[in-house]
C-alpha cells in the first residue's frame, strides 16, 4: 500500500520539528478521508480489501514532516483558497475561487520529455503511485509583497524527478500549466499571458530536499485555485515559480523560458530568489504582508531558507541573476 | 438634482465599504481590499467630476420626448465631486501610511524617492490636497484669477492617479484601459468640443 507512510530518517533542515507545530488534530481526520479517497482508483478494485488504510497512523506521517515553520501561525483554510494569483482562472485575487469548477482533472497526465531515460505520458495515478505524501509547512512570499504559512501534503520533488532517470545533458527541468486552445480556462480567453504559463527550475534546485510537488493542503486533496492536482512549491522563490495544474515537465540543456520573465525581463528573472535586498524595479521587496496581520513585516532572505539554500548560490551576484 | 444626492452618492462608496467590512470582513487581505477600493473610489470621483463641465456646457439641455434635461444644472456638483474624491484619496494615503508603513515617515520618505508609482501618487495626493483647500468661496474670491489657473491642476493630477494606477499593474491592464479611455475622451471632448 502506497500511501503507508515510510519510515524515514529525520533530516534537519534549519527548521526542528515540535510537538505544537503539527496541524491541529481535527484535520488529521480530513487527511486521512483524503488519502482513502486518493488510494481507492490507484489500487484498483481487485485491492479493495487492502485500500482500507487500517494501518495508516496519521501522526507517523506527520512526525516525517521535516521542514516546517515552526514558530510562525498557519494561514486559514479560506486565506490560502480565497486569495490566489491564478490567471488561468482570472486576475483578480478571489477569481480562482469563484472559476474554480471550470478547471477539470480527471482525468490527468502529464507529459514527461526531453533528456531523460524514461519520457512518456504518464497518467495522475502513474505519478503518485510510488510516494508517500508528507506534510510540509511553507511560507509562501508573492512577487506582490504577501505572504501566507500553508501547510502543504505531497511528495518530494526530487524523488519524482529521479523516476524519469534525467541524464547528464538535463541541466535544467522545464514545467507547463494546462492549456488547451480549443477548451480554454475563462482566464485564458485574453492573452494576459502568452499561454500555456510556463515556469522553470535549474537541476540543482529541482533536486534540492525542499522542492516539493504538492498534491493537497491541511490534509485535504488540493482545491483547483491553489493548482490542482499536481503543483510545484519552491518556498524560497517568489510564489509564481511555484507553478500549478502541472501538465508538462521537460528536461533541457539550456535555461527554458518562464512566462513572467517572457512578459518583463527587467522586472521577473529566471531565479526569482526571495531577496529583500534586491527590489522589484516597481517597488519595494524588503518588507511584507503577512495574510492576517495588519502591518508589515520584514522579509527574509531566501524568504528564511537561507541556511539550506544559499549554497546553491554561492559566487553569484544576486543582484543579477535576481 | 440637488445638493443632497450628491453628498449621498459621495458617501455610497464608503457605507458600502463599512457594510462589505461587516458582512464579509473584507477577505483575506483586507488592507489591500482597503487600498484598492479607497484609491478606485477616488479615480472614478475624480472622473465624474471632470466630466460636470462637459456636461453642463457641452451638453447644455437635451430633449428627451416631452422632458427637458437640463445639464446645466450639474455645475455645483463638480465641487462636491472633486472635495469627495479628495476624501477617498485622503483614507487611500491614511491606510498606505498606516497599515503600509506603520506611520513611520522615513519610509514614505524612501517610497517617494525609489518608487515612481508612489512619487506621482504622492504628488498627485499634494495637488488634491491643495485644491481642496482653496475650494471654498473664500479663497476662490481671494485667489481671484488665479483660481481657475490653479485648479485646473486637476487635469494633471487625474493623469498622474492614471499613472500610478498603471504603474502598479503586472500584467492585466484590462480595467485600466476603461479608465484612461473616459479621461482621454473627457478631456478631449472638454478641450476640442467645449473650448476652454
Amino acid at each position: 500500500m502506497f500511501f503507508m507512510p515510510k519510515i524515514e530518517k529525520n533530516r534537519t533542515l534549519s527548521a526542528g520539528l515540535k510537538e505544537c507545530d503539527v496541524t491541529p488534530e481535527s484535520n488529521y481526520i480530513k487527511r486521512r478521508h483524503f488519502l482513502m479517497a486518493a488510494s481507492l482508483p490507484l489500487l484498483g478494485a481487485a485491492n479493495n480489501a487492502s485500500a482500507v488504510p487500517a494501518g495508516f497512523d496519521a501522526k507517523a506521517a506527520v512526525a516525517k514532516t521535516t521542514y516546517n515553520v515552526t514558530d510562525e501561525e498557519l494561514n486559514s483554510f479560506e486565506d490560502i483558497t480565497q486569495y490566489n494569483n491564478f490567471y488561468e482562472l482570472g486576475t483578480a485575487k478571489i477569481d480562482p475561487f469563484k472559476n474554480a469548477d471550470s478547471l477539470i482533472t480527471e482525468p490527468w497526465s502529464v507529459a514527461v520529455e526531453g533528456h531523460c531515460a524514461k519520457p512518456g505520458s504518464y497518467t495522475l495515478e502513474d505519478i503518485l503511485k510510488p510516494h508517500a505524501f508528507e506534510e510540509r509547512i511553507y511560507r509562501l512570499r508573492c512577487v506582490e509583497a504577501w505572504s501566507m504559512v500553508i501547510p502543504w501534503l505531497g511528495f518530494s520533488l526530487a524523488d519524482l524527478l529521479k523516476r524519469f532517470e534525467p541524464t547528464s545533458k538535463a541541466k535544467y527541468v522545464a514545467f507547463e500549466t494546462l492549456y488547451d486552445p480549443k477548451k480554454p480556462l475563462p482566464g485564458q480567453n485574453r492573452p494576459v499571458i502568452d499561454w500555456p504559463y510556463r515556469e522553470g527550475l535549474r537541476m540543482d534546485e529541482a533536486m534540492h530536499p525542499l522542492s516539493f510537488m504538492a498534491v493537497g493542503l491541511y490534509g485535504k486533496s488540493l482545491p483547483n485555485q491553489n493548482g490542482a492536482p499536481l503543483r510545484l512549491v519552491v518556498p524560497w522563490k517568489y510564489g509564481f515559480k511555484s507553478i500549478k495544474s502541472i501538465v508538462k515537465i521537460r528536461f533541457v540543456e539550456n535555461m527554458p523560458k518562464t512566462s513572467w520573465n517572457m512578459l518583463q525581463s527587467s522586472e521577473y528573472g529566471f531565479y526569482s530568489n526571495v531577496n529583500p535586498k534586491v527590489s522589484h524595479p516597481r517597488w519595494s521587496q524588503s518588507r511584507e504582508r503577512r495574510l492576517g496581520e495588519l502591518f508589515k513585516r520584514p522579509t527574509l532572505m531566501f524568504n528564511g531558507y537561507e541556511k539550506d539554500v544559499a549554497s546553491l548560490y554561492k559566487g553569484m551576484d544576486l543582484k543579477k541573476y535576481f | 438634482m440637488n445638493r443632497l444626492a450628491g453628498h449621498v452618492l459621495g458617501l455610497l462608496p464608503v457605507l458600502y465599504l463599512v457594510l462589505i467590512a461587516f458582512i464579509d470582513g473584507l477577505g483575506a487581505n483586507p488592507i489591500e481590499w482597503l487600498t484598492r477600493n479607497t484609491g478606485k473610489w477616488a479615480l472614478i470621483l475624480l472622473l465624474a467630476s471632470l466630466a460636470v463641465t462637459p456636461l453642463a456646457k457641452g451638453v447644455g439641455k437635451v430633449s428627451l420626448g416631452a422632458k427637458t434635461i437640463n445639464f446645466k444644472k450639474v455645475m455645483p456638483w463638480r465641487r462636491l465631486l472633486g472635495l469627495y474624491a479628495f476624501f477617498y484619496a485622503l483614507l487611500h494615503f491614511s491606510v498606505y501610511l498606516i497599515f503600509d508603513l506603520s506611520f513611520d515617515f522615513s519610509f514614505l520618505w524612501a517610497d517617494i524617492q525609489d518608487r515612481p508609482y508612489i512619487t506621482v501618487g504622492f504628488l498627485a495626493f499634494v495637488i488634491l490636497l491643495i485644491l481642496a483647500l482653496t475650494s471654498s468661496n473664500y479663497s476662490r474670491r481671494k485667489l481671484g484669477k488665479h483660481w481657475l489657473g490653479l485648479h485646473k491642476s486637476v487635469y494633471v493630477a487625474d493623469a498622474l492617479v492614471l499613472l500610478h494606477f498603471f504603474w502598479l499593474i503586472k500584467a492585466d491592464f484590462y480595467r485600466f484601459w476603461w479608465y484612461a479611455g473616459v479621461y482621454v475622451g473627457l478631456m478631449a471632448f472638454r478641450f476640442l468640443v467645449v473650448k476652454p
